[in-house]
């Protein structure tokens, strides 16, 4: 699943938050974008994800214009992401937030499901399964049944990449999927990261600051700043190029 | 105390989960069946079954409300919007010489689709915007419907006598009475009275049959993917949108189902009076059914209908009972506290506000309504003497990790 963007800017009045930003990601990597805070990471992440529209700029999946795409058909374009500060349904249970993400593949009209067709509930069946597979995927089982809002903030973020996952999706953006999470819970996110690409094949788009996590798990990196492309490439190119260093510590500084 | 072991799948898809949603289920659905039958073997009259079936269209009025506001998230102060259309429409086709039962499905889905076309410019309201939209479409609706001259304008019109549904009820009891020899030994003026009441058991049953299948709906709604994707619209717009939720097209259905529910409870509303005027659902029907649902409790089928127990037999039975009561012993012996509180009782909206007092103490004891009280009461006695003061609180959890810092 190739995502290919191009020249890709927006600007809301006189700002441009994202000016002229080009990459490709290629099957099976896992491409992080990082930059300092205002860098415009997320507008990326949220044009990719048609909330906003682009001034200018193209974007291709694996061929299709996703400028011909609504913010409701990237699910079933098969893109699926992530929040920044955790968007989950509060107050419906792990499993209901997670059959949400189903909903791409849901066949059955509203009427049939007032009547709960028996075709319904054989969906429902496997809706469920699917589920399943990723709760166990994500150890998420000793928090099936709970409401999310009593959950742990780590244990929130874990349900936020299930959730999108369950969406079948073939390309997964991660908006700061470490932020918040303790030294431990970040190295169990390295795992499952590598794993989402492993085990699943899916590619995976993330914006990270934590750069232990970057180094551990991207093939490729971005580095972004004020809305222009620093650097691109592998994680030790990038954090020992000086302009990154710049854009991040001022340059007298070393390298973390 | 019980625990429960799910085997498959559809443990969590089926209704009635275990023995306790059967016998609740079983004991409910018996207790209504047997309420008339109850109210007269108690020596009431037909017509104290008006209070019962006012019950029941508020149940279904609200339901459809808790479509709205409870799962998707809409306030809505136009639920009485629906409740108007649905008369007018039904009257008008019935008028117009449709038969009974093609009335009765064609006015919800006629109404339904008026509430598809009235969400359609709604849907980039914020929710503030939104609830004086729906304000205003009831002011709107009020007026308007006094210029429906094929109905009598604002003079309303004769309501004519219930025949279906329950037709073969009321056919079965005149029946009944004519075989044992009942309606011999009436005046004729005795006669129509019990021909009134056998219209009135069908209003009853009528209603009990639709709230029965809605119930069925409503729970069929919660446990499919287009309930779940309505309670992801409440909870977050832009992570529905990015699931795949095209959030227009929901908003819509959601505003339409609550609108031919809506209609359903017109109809049966039209029956409890002889005669049916604009006048007969004001916002202040609305407003009532906005609070019956938030009394009830947000979020949940039991919620609409608790409520509208509470209200009608607290606000509209109670109440007036020991207002009368009150009256009667004050006007008997005059015992000075006795007079004082006749004299409280007398204020005049004092029924509207103690109601409305008592929403207020429901709401700060128990944000999620009647429903979670009956829950916790619930969950009291199913795990007696286990209880502990904290199993619904909902308390921020930490990982250990978290709690180290």
């Amino acid at each position: 699943m190739r995502l290919s963007v191009q020249n890709l800017a927006i600007h809301f009045g006189g700002l441009k938050a994202v000016d002229g930003i080009s990459f490709d990601v290629a099957p099976g990597e896992i491409f992080t974008i990082i930059g300092p805070n205002g860098a415009g990471k997320t507008t990326v992440f949220n044009l990719i994800s048609r909330i906003y529209e682009p001034t200018l700029g193209q974007m291709y999946l694996n061929g299709v214009d996703l400028l011909s795409v609504k913010a409701h058909g990237i699910a079933a374009a098969g893109i699926a992401r992530t929040f920044q500060n955790i968007e989950l349904f509060d107050h419906a249970s792990v499993l209901q937030n997670l059959l949400v993400g189903r909903t791409r593949h849901s066949r059955s009209t509203f009427i049939e499901d007032l009547l709960f067709f028996p075709h319904v509930k054989q969906a429902e069946r496997t809706h469920r399964r699917a589920v399943e597979e990723i709760i166990d995927f994500l150890e998420l089982a000793p928090y099936r049944d709970q409401m999310v809002a009593n959950l742990p903030y780590g244990v929130r973020k874990i349900v936020e990449i299930g959730r999108a996952l369950a969406t079948d999706p073939d390309l997964l953006l991660l908006d700061e999927p470490a932020s918040g999470l303790s030294s431990e819970e970040t190295s169990d996110l390295a795992f499952w990261i590598s794993d989402i690409r492993k085990v699943l094949g899916i590619t995976v788009l993330m914006v990270e600051h934590d750069m232990s996590l970057v180094r551990r798990v991207s093939d490729r990196v971005l580095a972004m700043a004020q809305g222009r492309q620093l650097a691109l490439g592998t994680a030790e190119e990038v954090t020992s190029d000086t302009g990154v260093i710049k854009a991040y510590l001022g340059a007298q500084h070393e390298p973390s | 105390m019980k625990f429960l072991f799910k085997a498959s799948y559809d443990d969590d898809i089926k209704l009635l989960k275990h023995s306790g949603y059967w016998r609740a289920a079983v004991f409910w659905a018996l207790f209504s069946l047997a309420l008339p039958v109850l109210i007269l073997a108690l020596g009431g009259t037909p017509s104290d079954l008006i209070k019962p079936i006012h019950i029941l269209v508020l149940a279904i009025c609200a339901s459809g409300l808790m479509v709205l506001t409870g799962f998707t998230g809409i306030v809505s102060l136009g639920q009485g919007v629906f409740f108007l259309l649905g008369a007018y429409i039904f009257h008008s086709l019935l008028k117009a010489g449709l038969p009974w039962y093609g009335a009765f499905v064609l006015t919800p889905l006629v109404s339904g689709f008026l509430g598809y076309l009235i969400a359609r410019p709604t849907l980039r309201m914020s929710s503030l915007i939104l609830a004086i939209f729906t304000l205003l479409l009831m002011l709107f609706t009020e007026q308007a419907m006094k210029y429906w001259f094929y109905l009598g304008g604002g003079n309303g019109f004769q309501v004519p006598r219930l025949v279906a549904p329950g037709n073969w009820f009321a056919h079965a009891l005149m029946w009944g009475a004519e075989q044992t020899g009942y309606l011999d030994g009436l005046e004729p003026r005795e006669r129509r009275i019990f021909a009134r009441s056998a219209s009135t058991f069908a209003l009853y049953y009528g209603a009990l049959f639709s709230l029965f299948v809605l119930i069925w709906v409503m729970n069929n709604l919660m446990r499919s993917s287009f309930g779940r994707i309505l309670i992801a619209i409440r909870d977050s717009e832009v992570s529905a949108r990015s699931m795949g939720v095209n959030i227009e097209h929901y908003k819509s259905l959601a505003f339409a189902l609550a609108g031919s529910i809506g209609a359903l409870a017109g109809i049966f509303f039209s029956y409890e009076g002889n005669w049916f005027a604009p006048e007969n659902v004001n916002i202040v029907l609305s407003i009532t059914l906005l609070l019956i649902v938030v009394l009830g409790g947000l979020g949940s089928i039991h919620g609409a209908i608790i409520g509208s127990v509470a209200y009608v037999v607290l606000r509209l039975m109670l109440f007036p009972e020991l207002t009368e009561y009150f009256n009667n012993w004050a006007s008997e012996s005059g015992g000075a506290i006795v007079k004082a509180l006749a004299w409280f009782f007398n204020i005049g909206g004092l029924g509207d506000i103690l109601f409305a007092v008592l929403v207020l103490l429901v709401l700060f004891t128990e944000p999620l309504g009647l429903y979670a009280r009956w829950r916790k009461t619930e969950a009291f006695f199913q795990t007696f003497p286990f209880y502990r003061a904290g199993t619904f609180k909902r308390q921020r959890s930490y990982s250990k990790t978290e709690r180290l810092k």
